[in-house]
């Protein structure tokens, strides 16, 4: 056992660090949040020219072959920088297509940056992502798939789907379909997305029970990337905030030397720390036995809580200067809060935790 | 004891509810939306002037001052009908500077300002915070040195609010820097548009912006002063308990609440999943104190006595729980909830306002009027004697 980054963990770390510092600085982030500037094309080809859209799919498919906790680290990272980028959907996208046999190619186009592919994540939600889902009745696809990951310029979304009244899971091409731009709190690229077309445009990948794992395995990773994500901003804010309890002095001193201040840092400490070995935790797991998923939804729960605390703390800690347009806590604080409701809410993991466990809610 | 809420209490917000109804416009409601609930525009300033001359503005003055002499209950009420359908009020206008004028403001002061304060003819914007001087207000460095009938004024102020659209800076400087800290500070009240006043917008994130002002030798006549010189710290912090007691933080709470249960009750949507139910009702619970709380508080004040400790309480106490809940909302309703006002496929509650706007709003009341930290110290030190 090793509750620290392995050398290869460490590497991955330090460049990816060191990588979207440079390419997301918190100015060009103020201006992607203003709505002056937006991730482009060309900036999701450089992240796949690093390997990063697929990779922890197996090399034999076209993918970086990988293991999904050292693909975590650059997701982490991204965390950190609060870079607005869908690598965890494209990723989840990779992993799935790479699971199927005669979609192997779309690993590649993945791979090479040619094409991206998008998931519909928390399809289970109320209302949620799927909103009414994807219906194939004989020729038609018809219905709405909401705020998909960049969703304006991928090419393809992974989605579950009824076809002639039986479930599946598909790669739905976007060809033709009415996007629109879904501005969101955390200011990354979604698109609600409504299909009346063709249904040649999805691509069956599965059916019935196996499209049902399917679905169930991208929710699993997405809802896990989303956490190990979350772990990188709540520690960044952890240091935001440390670093400017450290230098504001009021009634003569910096802030960290009153006692109220430390244990609302320490606070901090514990929310970033427990949600980060949580999160590795239960990817591990899922990577050592992909039908162990409970620790991922165990993890999305305690995670939801340590970003509520953290939101209130942190802008407390930070007064007025936490959030002005022009610092960046706020870009992490909604950004967390956004992940918080997306890849799973609270209710969706009340449920998932209990009914394996047969505790069911009472009838009434 | 006795916990009867006036009988006429109910019938003046019933009857105002009505009025609101009669005037509160489409153009006013898209105007007060479509602005994030930020800046005014001309919509607004027309519902206040016609709020000003049917006497709402002035229900708590007393007739002296053409007011409507009422207890500071209406005044509570008044705010909280307005807050629940979330429109905006010229809250330091009237909260802040309207009461400190009627008790030390001298007769000129109040023969310029108030009627027209009574009218929404003029705004004030509250220049206290300063770039070093936050939480630890006392220690403002902003000079103004007298110079025969004039104050000469220079130094910068930051989140000063409203200042690019105000008329009037009620404005906190140290004129007196021998003295300790609480005792060298004044307060003048300075127009916008004297020379040497430079505003700068600073972006917050719930959207609009507050400001950064500077003064370079700005001269105001002596007649700016507002009381006595250097009394200027004793009252800022006796006004504070002005406008916690007329501002009630439980409206808000109960709409996010009301456009809670609408949208579970609404047609077509599915039954709430068990965490819902429950804190939906754990939420019911917390207004419920909150509620109790604030009448507590209102009614000290109506019986002439100074909540301290019990302010402090309500602050911490709803503030907190107001951040809690915007974000157990937002999962509550879900990823519709994160979409910003204005774009397809979101959810706005009973007020046009969006959660995930609220959220973003809702830091500020947790370190804004004395951090909920220092609240607590007051808790401790004037509700339980603990000495330091
Ligand atoms: C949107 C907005 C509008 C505003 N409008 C106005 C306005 O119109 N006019 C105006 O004058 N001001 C205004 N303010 C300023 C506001 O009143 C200040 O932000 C507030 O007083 C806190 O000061 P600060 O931001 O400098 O925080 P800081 O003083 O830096 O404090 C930050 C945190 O440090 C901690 N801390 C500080 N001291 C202690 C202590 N002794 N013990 C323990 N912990 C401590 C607390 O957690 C506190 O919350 C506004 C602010 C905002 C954000």
């Amino acid at each position: 056992m090793l509750f620290a980054d392995s050398e290869e963990q460490a590497l991955i770390r330090q460049t990816a660090r060191a990588y979207f510092a440079d390419k997301y600085p918190a100015e060009r982030l103020y201006a992607i949040e203003r709505g002056d500037s937006a991730v482009a094309a060309s900036d999701v080809r450089e992240l796949a020219d690093l390997g990063w859209l697929a990779l922890f799919a197996p090399a034999d498919a076209g993918g970086g072959g990988i293991a999904m906790l050292d693909a975590a680290v650059v997701i982490d990272e991204c965390g950190y920088a609060a870079a607005p980028v869908p690598l965890a959907a494209s990723n989840v996208a990779a992993d799935l297509l790479s699971r199927r046999p005669g979609f192997a190619g779309d690993v590649t186009k993945i791979a090479s940056g040619t094409t991206f592919v998008s998931v519909a994540s928390g399809t289970r939600l109320r209302g949620g992502a799927a909103g009414g889902g994807l219906v194939a009745d004989g020729r038609r696809l018809r219905g709405e798939l909401r705020q998909v990951p960049f969703g304006n310029r991928a090419a393809v979304v992974l989605a579950p789907l009824r076809v002639d009244g039986d479930r599946a899971f598909a790669a739905v091409a976007l060809d033709g379909c009415a996007r629109d731009e879904a501005r969101t709190l955390d200011r990354r690229d979604f698109a609600h997305l409504r299909f009346d077309g063709d249904a040649s445009l999805a691509r069956v990948m599965a059916t019935g029970a196996e499209a049902e794992a399917m679905h169930e395995r991208c929710d699993a990773l997405f809802t896990a990337f989303a956490v190990v994500e979350t772990a990188g901003m709540l520690q960044r804010v952890l240091e935001m905030t440390v670093e400017y309890i450290s230098q504001r002095v009021q009634f003569g001193q910096p802030i960290a030397k009153f006692q109220a201040a430390r244990h609302r840092a320490a606070e901090l400490l514990m929310q970033a720390e427990t949600v980060r070995w949580t999160a590795y935790h239960a990817l591990w797991r899922f990577q050592e036995d992909d039908r162990d998923t409970r620790e991922i939804w165990l993890a999305k729960h305690w995670a939801i809580r340590a970003v509520e605390r953290t939101f209130q703390v942190s802008h407390l800690l930070h007064g007025g200067v936490g959030v002005g347009t022009d610092y960046p806590l706020h870009l992490y604080t909604q950004a967390m809060s956004a992940l918080a409701v997306r890849a799973g809410g609270m209710g969706e993991m009340v449920d998932r935790t209990l009914e394996p466990l047969g505790v069911a809610a009472a009838r009434r | 004891m006795d916990f009867a809420y006036p009988a006429e209490l109910d019938e003046f917000r019933r009857d105002f509810s009505a009025y609101l109804d009669g005037i509160v416009t489409p153009e006013l409601i898209d105007e007060i939306v479509r602005s994030g609930f930020e800046t005014r525009g001309p919509a607004t300033v027309a519902f206040w002037r016609r709020l000003g001359i049917d006497g709402y503005f002035g229900l708590g003055w007393p007739a002296e001052y053409g007011g409507g002499g009422k207890s500071v209950l209406y005044l509570h009420a008044f705010n909280y009908v307005m807050a629940y359908r979330r429109l905006p009020v010229p809250v330091v206008t009237l909260n802040t500077v309207a009461p400190t004028l009627m008790w030390i403001g001298s007769e000129e002061q109040k023969r310029e300002y108030l009627p027209k304060i009574l009218r929404a003819e003029i705004e004030f914007s509250i220049g206290y915070t300063e770039p070093e001087a936050g939480t630890d207000l006392a220690s403002l460095q902003t000079r103004a040195v007298r110079d025969g009938d004039w104050y000469i004024i220079n130094g910068q102020k930051i989140f000063t609010t409203g200042a690019h659209q105000a008329d009037y800076l009620w404005l906190a400087v140290r004129t007196d820097p021998e003295a300790p800290k609480h005792r060298g500070i004044s307060i003048l009240i300075v127009p916008l548009d004297a020379k040497g006043i430079e505003v700068r917008p600073l972006g917050i994130m719930h959207g609009g912006h507050t400001n950064i002002t500077y003064y370079d030798n700005v001269r105001v006549p002596v007649s700016a002063l507002v009381g006595e010189e250097n009394r200027g710290w004793y009252y800022m912090t006796t006004q504070l308990d002005f406008e916690r007691v007329a501002i009630s933080p439980v409206p808000h709470l109960e709409r996010l609440f009301d456009s809670l249960c609408a949208a579970l009750r609404s047609e077509g949507a599915s039954p709430p999943d068990e965490w819902t139910r429950v804190t939906l009702a754990q939420m019911a619970a917390d207004i419920n104190v909150l509620k109790v709380m604030d009448l507590k508080t209102a009614s000290m004040v109506a019986n002439g006595q100074v909540p301290v400790y019990e302010a402090s309480l309500l602050k911490v106490l709803s503030n907190e729980a107001r951040a809690r809940m915007i974000a157990e909302a937002l999962q509550i309703v879900g990823e519709r909830a994160l979409v910003r006002a204005g774009c397809a496929g979101g959810f706005t509650d009973v007020a046009g306002d969006t959660f995930e706007r609220q959220l973003r709003e809702s830091p500020i009341t947790l370190f804004g009027g004395g951090s909920n930290d220092i609240q607590r110290d007051i808790m401790a030190g004037h509700g339980l004697g603990l000495a330091r």
